[in-house]
């Protein structure tokens, strides 16, 4: 058992580890990076610094159910992006995942409140991001 | 190890590097015979604290093989000469100790042997025959003086010693991380006065008095800038000395005899900027050595001198720095310059990945880094590399790099709504996109005569963006020995950009030198120069070619110290029919219009550096054959007092540069030039 950012992403609904969420803001204005993988929307201004922003619906291989809403300030090692989503459900203590996955983004599967939260693994997922384009 | 020791060993590294230098230097010259007293007491001073420093930190090895070498340098002090031979065993201790002061665990016994060795050697040579030319009786145990038996001996006898540098002049040590630090305060603190004179809106808005106080500061702000950014640049000669070195005994091993020539030494760069410079230098000259000079038989059998010239050259220009790596040897062979006929650019072929010059590989050049690694590495910095060579005559390589690192004078444009900048040393001018050609199946343009390839910015960014509008503006972009043209939507001005990585998540997407922060919060992100010359598959979607020009339409002055607005006057008139030929100021104006007659039209802006628009206009009415030639003052000050100081000097229409537009200048020239 451990705190949670709980999310929901195209109508799913998902969580991230706590110590993986800087914070959670609303979606700024972001410059589109031509040339980089699909699933990068681009760049934005974070208070003076450049921050890559991700569509974390695609990443998942899911579609958007409607316009971007909040974006979570993820990081892991020294990899940072901002994830676009829906929004966040609640923070809170989630139990360990009982049910495996086949995707290889997700450390597993937990159910709770009569919902099946997938429990995203934030390092795989922005390796994957920084992933050299073909 | 402590702090302080840490910090002190630190210091002292430092210390000695820099010491070890200058012992180098002075070592060759006395090797080439023209060296002085005060190079021999340098020489004696420098090996003098590094032992002392060495023995304080308990680095015994270093002080024992200083000591050795302090002791000969001792001896020929005080033998008042000094035989050039000393000088090769010298400089391999100073190799040594540099290795030690390094961190090497290096044996200095041997080194130690070899110095006693060489100076017994020496005195035995000396007590052989009575030589003639030592002053004075040596005392017994020291190495005298080889006088008689050696080329040319520096005269130690006479010379004051180096003077001491003035207190406002004595360097201070400050670690490269406060200095950083600094430069990024003011690198922030501008990006905070772009937003704040967004957030002011244009200066029309505020009042006098403010706009008085905030150019001061903007004034006070740049130089801050110059000076924190000056802090931070080292001379090239920083990593230039130890060049010599390197290069002479490359030359020995390789039979080669090689002269190195370093111009510009002085010109600085980034100490960043240099510290990563000093491999490729070294590996361009050591190419040179190995494969551009030919031996000294085989250049005498070319009607060349047998000893080889080597010459290392920097330029300033501006942001940018030019550095040229010259040889007089062999040159390409005339295959290689088949094949750069056929791919269009020699640097293209050279800078292959894995290509060699030489046939066979040797051990030190051709494998390892080669040109197309200096290549990644100037392109990785914003710069450029090129390369001209004609078989026969030598090579010169010319890299283009930045001064600094952080700051970069970028030309901003714009494309399908997104803001994209260029390092401003790789566009040569703006001109309109009009009637296109086609060069090899690919639609080219023709500037000045020289039909260029022409492809939409769109396309070579791989970005979504609606079709170009007609007339669109075209950067002329140079790069990787390659001349294109850029399409834009519009150009939006010159910006000194601060750049931000766009950090590790985009470490795979290549094309772009990083981005910056606009005043109003956008970003631009910035695109390495050789992107748009590179060409693209894509075709181009302008519009039909133009009418063609009519003849001998008359031609106009265009006077702007601003090369963006300098840039889009001219594309303006070219577009509108009329031939443009350029000033940067006032006084460079009154030149142009002194020489050529055909100027039928001075378009001019008012605040300029030399000689301003007010003095330029008051000029041209002082001329006697050219008193009526027509002046449109364009500029940012539109108050009805300074249109009126415009009409006293002459002006015959003034044109505010924010109601600025091109049908209006068009309209203006028309009706006073009246075609």
């Amino acid at each position: 058992v451990s705190i949670h950012v709980r999310l929901r992403v195209a109508g799913e609904a998902y969580a991230v580890p706590v110590e993986n969420v800087l914070e959670v803001v609303r979606p700024g204005e972001v410059t589109p990076v031509p040339g980089s993988v699909a699933e990068l929307l681009g760049v934005l201004n974070l208070r003076g610094h450049i921050l890559a922003v991700a569509d974390l619906a695609q990443i998942l291989g899911l579609t958007a159910a409607g316009p971007p809403a909040r974006m979570l300030i993820a990081e892991s090692g020294d990899l940072r992006a901002g994830l676009v989503i829906d929004e966040v459900s609640e923070v809170g203590e989630l139990g360990d995942p009982t049910e495996a996955t086949e995707s290889e983004l997700l450390a597993g599967a937990t159910l709770a409140d009569g919902d099946l939260i997938g429990i995203i693994d934030l390092d795989r997922v922005l390796s994957w991001l920084a992933r050299p384009r073909p | 190890m402590s702090d302080l020791d840490a910090e002190l060993a630190d210091i002292f590294r430092q210390e000695a590097v820099e010491r070890l230098d200058q012992m180098d230097a002075g070592l060759l010259a006395v090797e080439a015979g023209d060296a002085g007293a005060t190079d021999l007491d340098a020489l004696f001073r420098n090996v003098h604290t590094i032992k002392g420093a060495a023995g304080m930190l308990g680095l015994d090895d270093i002080r024992a093989l200083a000591h050795a070498a302090e002791d000969i340098l001792a001896s020929v002090r005080t033998a008042g000469t000094f035989p050039p031979q000393l000088a090769a065993p010298l400089l391999r201790t100073t190799a040594v100790l540099r290795a030690c002061v390094a961190g090497a665990q290096e044996p200095v016994s041997e080194a130690i042997a070899d110095l006693t060795a060489t100076s017994s050697a020496l005195s035995a040579a000396r007590a052989d025959p009575p030589s003639a030319g030592a002053s004075g009786a040596s005392p017994p145990d020291a190495p005298p003086s080889a006088a008689g038996t050696s080329p040319p001996a520096a005269d130690v006898a006479a010379g004051p010693a180096a003077t001491a540098p003035k207190a406002g002049e004595r360097p201070l040590r400050v670690p490269a991380h406060k200095i950083d630090r600094l430069l990024d305060v003011v690198g922030e603190l501008m990006q905070f006065r772009g937003q704040a004179a967004h957030s002011l809106g244009d200066d029309g808005q505020v009042s006098p008095e403010l706009a008085d106080l905030l150019a001061g500061g903007d004034r006070m702000l740049s130089e801050l800038k110059d000076t924190a950014i000056g802090m931070r640049t080292l001379p090239l000669s920083a990593i230039t000395r130890r060049l010599p070195l390197a290069v002479r005994d490359i030359a020995l091993e390789t039979g080669k005899d090689v002269e190195l020539t370093v111009a510009g030494a002085d010109t600085e760069l980034d100490r960043v900027i240099l510290e990563s410079l000093h491999d490729p230098l070294a590996h361009l000259l050591s190419n040179a050595v190995i494969h551009g000079i030919e031996s000294p038989a085989e250049r005498e059998r070319a009607g060349k001198p047998g000893r080889g010239q080597l010459e290392v050259r920097a330029v300033p220009h501006g942001s940018l720095v030019e550095i040229v790596v010259a040889d007089d040897g062999r040159g390409i062979s005339p295959e290689v310059l088949e094949q750069a006929r056929r791919a269009g650019s020699l640097t293209d072929v050279l800078a292959r990945p894995g290509y060699s010059t030489a046939a066979e590989l040797t051990d030190r050049a051709g494998r390892g880094v080669g040109l197309d690694a200096v290549n990644s590495y100037a392109r990785s910095l914003g710069g450029s590399l090129e390369v001209r060579s004609e078989p026969g005559r030598g090579m010169a390589i010319h890299l283009v790099l930045p001064v600094a690192l952080a700051q970069l004078e970028v030309l901003l444009f714009e494309r399908g709504r997104a803001v994209y900048g260029v390092p401003l040393g790789a566009v040569e001018e703006v001109v309109r996109s009009t009637a296109t050609l086609t060069l090899e199946g690919r639609p080219a343009l023709d500037v000045r005569g020289q039909a260029l390839p022409v492809a939409d910015v769109a396309a070579l960014l791989g970005a979504a963006a609606p079709p170009l509008g007609e007339r669109s503006p075209a950067l002329v972009v140079s790069a990787g020995g390659r001349r294109a043209l850029a399409v834009c939507d519009a150009v939006l001005g010159e910006h000194e950009a601060l750049v931000k990585s766009l950090g590790p998540i985009l470490r795979g997407t290549e094309g772009y030198l990083g981005a910056a922060i606009l005043g109003d919060g956008r970003i631009a992100l910035l695109v390495e120069p050789l992107v748009l010359t590179r060409g693209t598959q894509h075709a181009l979607r302008v519009s039909a070619p133009n009418a063609a020009r009519p003849v001998a339409a008359p031609k106009v002055l265009v006077v702007e110290d601003s090369f963006t607005v300098r840039e889009l006057q001219r594309s303006i008139l070219e577009a509108g029919g009329y031939p443009v030929v350029t000033a940067r100021d006032g006084r460079d104006a009154l030149g142009v219009i002194d020489t050529d007659p055909e100027i039928a039209l001075v378009v001019t802006d008012l605040d300029m550096p030399q000689l301003d628009g007010l003095e330029l206009t008051r000029a041209i009415r002082a001329i006697d054959q050219r008193s009526s030639l027509p002046v449109i003052i364009v500029t940012s000050r539109g108050s009805a007092e300074d249109r009126q100081h415009g009409i006293e000097a002459g002006a015959d229409a003034y044109m505010a540069k924010h109601d600025f537009d091109q049908q209006a200048l068009l309209a203006t020239v028309e009706r006073l030039v009246g075609r």
